[in-house]
């Protein structure tokens, strides 16, 4: 018999490995899971919805699959839940809002598909920033979701519950969306593993659109190799998403098995450290060495100046998702949380001709970087937040100018990312003065996520960070 | 240098082109918050080159996209 705990305790790849030799049932699984929500989630509030019944019938039905044998995927009967975006045919997706709550969909989405077909079930919707327009885990609708670490603490966003809910045990990984920052902010807040994906390596098909040149979906967890196994089961090509193209899904797991002697890992000399606090700073610089000690070579990298990427991005960004919104601005301005409201309206007034350029100035962005940093080094490695995870309180709106000091705080070193569209990875690698947890960023070629992944896996071998669980 | 966006020229946007009436002030909390995105962009876009375009990008993604280690 295996104590609940313990249960619970087990990272995704080891669940799904314990089910699968029937060393413990999936039913046994979900109630463990189950059970901790009920204990905890009301100081956290994780999820928007629990679908208990539905789930535990779920994890009947692959228990009974089996027992005759069947084993349906390499997630065979391993309870997940996902940010409340990701739709599913005939059930409402709330996209954390008031305007959607009862709004029924009518396609699944090509990531919970994948997901179902590797035998997952979905045990829930998680919390989220109201239209994934929000990097704190603020939302006027459902309440806030708070920091398992220090409750009085932010998540980060917009994918707070898929952070908060990993972390907390409730469930072995969660499917967030990263348009600006949005997995990576929350698993280095939270303290959990969180992957933006290449732009077109996961398909977006069936989520709620935030940004559509820059949306992406992404796994958190709590280990790299449980987030490489995620990645391993969503990517690749969809003719839903035209923007996934047909580039082989390479073998993760042999990658992180191969090492990382030789490597080479740059360490920005500009813009990444500008705002940077000293025991941020002093954190990160440990766990580079933690990865030389693992055969990398570490070396300085001078990067293009960033700062227009992340306001490029911007522009794209708010007048992408006042595209999406603007009829509802129009009909229901009174369903939108003011905060969310104030974030996307500025889109509705920058000219056309300004968006445009934004976008016709990417790609010849990304190959000046490209050729500054990846002729250079293999993999960049920099802070994901620069300083120590703010109180919800001290993130509140208190006005336009401190709102959007707190969303630079949050998203500066990772927006310029988003808008290169190149793949990064959230590594949970120690805690701040106030107790809060520290991530460093992996950035990656196109489509060179394994790297990322090896790296991470090497760090993660020689450290126990991931390990770390808050007292609930 | 870009031309400065006026409080003016948000409202009359808001409710003329966009049917989305804006309240005197946010309509000067925007007009600044404009005012920046465009000059910043304005700027930036002295960068391009005459055939940039938006599906450039993807171009460059696609060709520069990582190959397996070999070692």
């Amino acid at each position: 018999m295996i104590e609940a705990d313990e249960i619970t305790g087990m990272t995704l790849c080891d669940v799904a490995e314990a089910i699968r030799s029937r060393r413990i049932s999936s039913t046994e699984v979900v109630e463990a899971c189950l059970d901790r929500i009920e204990a905890f989630d009301s100081k956290i509030n994780s999820f928007i919805l629990v679908e208990r019944e539905d789930v535990l019938r779920a994890a009947e039905s692959a228990d009974d699959d089996l027992a005759r044998g069947v084993v349906r995927g390499p997630l065979h009967g391993v309870p997940l839940a996902h940010k409340d975006l990701y739709y599913r045919k005939g059930r409402v997706s709330t996209c954390g809002s008031k305007i959607m709550r009862d709004y029924v969909q009518n396609v699944t989405s090509s990531v919970l598909a994948r997901l179902e077909a590797a035998g997952a079930l979905y045990l829930g919707g998680l919390h989220m920033s109201e239209f994934a327009a929000g990097a704190t885990g603020h939302n006027e609708h459902y309440g806030n979701c708070h920091n398992p670490w220090n409750t009085a603490h932010i998540t980060g966003g917009s994918s707070s519950g898929s952070g908060a809910a990993v972390v907390s045990r409730f469930v072995f990984g969660a499917m967030g969306t990263d348009t600006g920052g949005s997995v990576r902010d929350p698993a280095s807040a939270c303290g959990v593993v969180g992957l933006r994906p290449t732009y077109g390596r996961i398909s977006r098909f069936g989520t709620l659109p935030r940004s559509w040149s820059h949306d992406t979906m992404g796994p958190l967890t709590r280990t790299v190799r449980d987030c490489a196994l995620m990645t391993s089961t969503i990517a690749g090509e969809d003719p839903n998403d035209p923007t996934c193209p047909d580039i082989p899904v390479p073998d993760y797991a042999a990658a992180m098995d191969a090492g990382i002697r030789g490597l080479k890992i740059g360490v920005p000399t500009n813009y990444f450290y500008d705002d940077v606090s000293e025991d941020i700073s002093e954190t990160l610089a440990e766990s580079l060495k933690v990865i030389e000690r693992q055969g990398a070579r570490i070396m300085e990298v001078r990067s293009p100046d960033l700062v227009p990427h992340n306001r490029l991005m911007e522009t794209i960004s708010k007048c992408e998702c006042v595209t999406v919104h603007a009829e509802w601005m129009r009909k229901r301005p009174q369903d939108y949380g003011k905060q969310v409201y104030n974030r996307i309206d500025a889109g509705l007034h920058i000219p056309a001709t300004r968006y445009l350029e934004a976008l016709s100035l990417r790609g010849r962005y990304l190959a000046e970087f490209m050729d500054a940093v990846f002729e250079e080094v293999d993999v960049l490695h920099t802070p994901v937040i620069p300083k120590s995870v703010p109180t919800i309180e001290e993130a509140s709106y208190h006005g336009n100018e401190a709102f959007q000091q707190i969303s630079a705080l949050m998203t500066n070193l990772t927006r310029p990312i988003s808008y290169l569209g190149l793949p990064a990875l959230s590594v949970p690698c120690g805690f701040s003065k106030n107790g809060l947890p520290i991530g460093f960023q992996l950035v990656g070629r196109p489509f060179g996520e394994a790297d990322l992944f090896a790296v991470a896996d090497a760090y993660q071998n020689a450290t126990d960070w991931h390990t770390a669980s808050p007292d609930l | 240098m870009a031309p400065k966006v006026s409080v003016e020229l948000i409202e009359r946007q808001a409710s003329e082109l966009q049917d989305i009436p804006v309240s005197r002030e946010r309509g000067a909390e925007l007009a600044l918050e404009v005012d920046n995105f465009n000059r910043d962009v304005f700027e930036a876009a002295r960068d391009r080159d005459f055939n940039d375009e938006p599906t450039g990008f993807l171009k460059v993604l696609l060709s520069r996209r990582h190959h397996e280690r070999t070692t």
